[in-house]
């Protein structure tokens, strides 16, 4: 194998890499797409903290959800 | 009498070369600059005393001899075995959520892998070297140790101690190498890019992301599936969230007792016929290069991309430089390079592990590639 072998491999070889990188990122967009986040509501910290001193005024007390009134 | 000499004639101190000893001190440098420098001690560490038991006169503690290094070394690098098991350790370790928010940022992972043809093409044009050998040189730009060890094992396992020693030496040198390269290639505007944060990544997108690469990334580029397939596999073990012993293993006591083993092994690699020599200089000088060409590449590539994005959609330019691979050092460097650069206005640290984590699956498929074509 020569150093022009090399050349054209290391040719086919970068554009290898950034094709399949591409198609992933083309991918990856399309999974995001499908499969979006949706809107959480409260955050699993804020529940904590509620639920923490709720506990700490009425022992016991079990928290399950917490709403937002706009 | 005799006996006392023949023991004496018999033992390593009347066998040592003058050779052993350089690479006594070569052992010496690396393990004072784990410990002294904090530079990528878990694997310095290992190398270092490697090297040492390999310049043990008759010791057989080579991983080129008979002995239990050998051993490890026949079992563990030349069956292909211990760089795909830290790679599922490292897919454990990796949250892709930065690089799913920004899918762009996968073109920037293949740019910065520039590096490792420029270095090859080099090594092959330039110092003589075989077009195995120049592709396993290559390869050291893409700044992933277990890659390094996967792709030489198989192309030029003469060469994989060098190879090794400049891949993981150069990781660690990062935050040397790449600011100068980003100050370079950007102005202080590009440099000010500050990038809206990433759009959310749900739960299902992060388990399906690494079913959907292992499957594409191994059909496409099959001799890249050790890499990719445990990369994957030890992602969808970190992600899935039912698999809390096995995430646990992996990337905890499994990692490090490979991590112990190749390090070892690696080290042991060079003993002094095999380390000193002219070659070893040129897979140095032309591990920096290719280390240099592929910062380069992921910089340029995203300022080429800025061309086309509308005002407000701009990437910042220097996170291209993290497109190297080295998690996440290379991501930090790029954090620091602009927060610095901003006075502390710009905080480019997830924007960056996108391309980050891109240039760990770019480089595997490099290698992938190298195999495939020159195998």
């Amino acid at each position: 194998m020569n150093s022009i072998d090399l050349v054209t491999i290391c040719i086919v070889a970068f554009i290898g890499v950034f094709l399949l990188l591409s198609i992933l990122a083309v991918i990856m967009r399309l999974i995001i797409a499908v499969f979006p986040e949706r809107a959480t509501g409260t955050g699993e910290a804020i529940l904590a903290v509620i639920s923490t001193t709720y506990k700490t005024h009425y022992p016991g007390t079990i928290i399950t959800r917490v709403e937002e009134v706009l | 009498m005799n006996s006392a000499l023949e023991l004496l004639n018999q033992s390593g101190f009347a066998n040592l070369t003058w050779g052993n000893w350089v690479m006594f001190v070569v052992a010496g440098v690396l393990i004072f600059l784990a410990i002294k420098k904090n530079y990528e001690p878990l694997l310095l560490i290992p190398i270092g005393f490697g090297i040492i038991l390999a310049n043990l006169p008759l010791a057989e503690m080579g991983s080129y001899g008979e002995g239990i290094i050998g051993l490890i070394y026949n079992s563990g690098i030349k069956t292909e075995l211990l760089p795909p098991i830290i790679f599922l350790g490292v897919g454990v370790l990796t949250d892709f959520r930065p690089l799913l928010g920004r899918p762009l940022t996968f073109l920037l992972g293949a740019s910065a892998q520039l590096g490792i043809f420029v270095a090859a093409l080099g090594a092959a044009y330039l110092l003589g070297f075989t077009p195995k050998e120049a592709a396993s040189i290559g390869i050291i730009g893409g700044a992933d140790g277990p890659t390094s060890i996967f792709l030489a094992s198989k192309l030029a396992p003469h060469l994989l101690g060098p190879i090794a020693v400049a891949a993981y030496s150069y990781m660690s040198l990062v935050p040397i190498i790449q600011p100068p390269i980003m100050r370079l290639l950007t102005t202080k505007k590009e440099r000010a890019i500050d990038m809206p944060q990433a759009r959310p990544v749900s739960k299902t997108a992060v388990i399906v992301f690494p079913i959907v690469t292992g499957i594409v990334a191994s059909l496409a580029i099959p001799s890249s599936a050790p890499l990719i397939g445990m990369l994957m596999f030890g992602n969808l073990i970190r992600e899935s969230g039912v698999t809390e012993r096995l995430r646990k293993t992996a990337g905890g006591a499994l990692i490090d007792i490979v991590t112990l083993f190749l390090g070892l092994v690696v080290g042991a690699t060079m003993d002094a016929p095999h380390f000193l020599n002219i070659k070893t200089l040129m897979i140095l000088v032309l591990g920096a290069v290719a280390f240099s060409f592929s910062t380069a590449g992921g910089v340029v590539f995203a300022k080429i991309i800025n061309l086309f994005l509308s005002q407000g959609k701009k990437i910042n330019p220097c996170i291209g430089a993290a497109g190297v691979s080295a998690v996440p050092m290379a991501a930090r460097v790029v954090q620091k390079f602009v927060s610095d650069e901003t006075d502390g206005q710009v905080n480019p640290l997830m924007p960056a592990m996108g391309p980050n984590v891109a240039g760990v699956i770019g480089s595997a498929v490099a290698a992938g590639v190298f195999l495939t074509l020159l195998s």
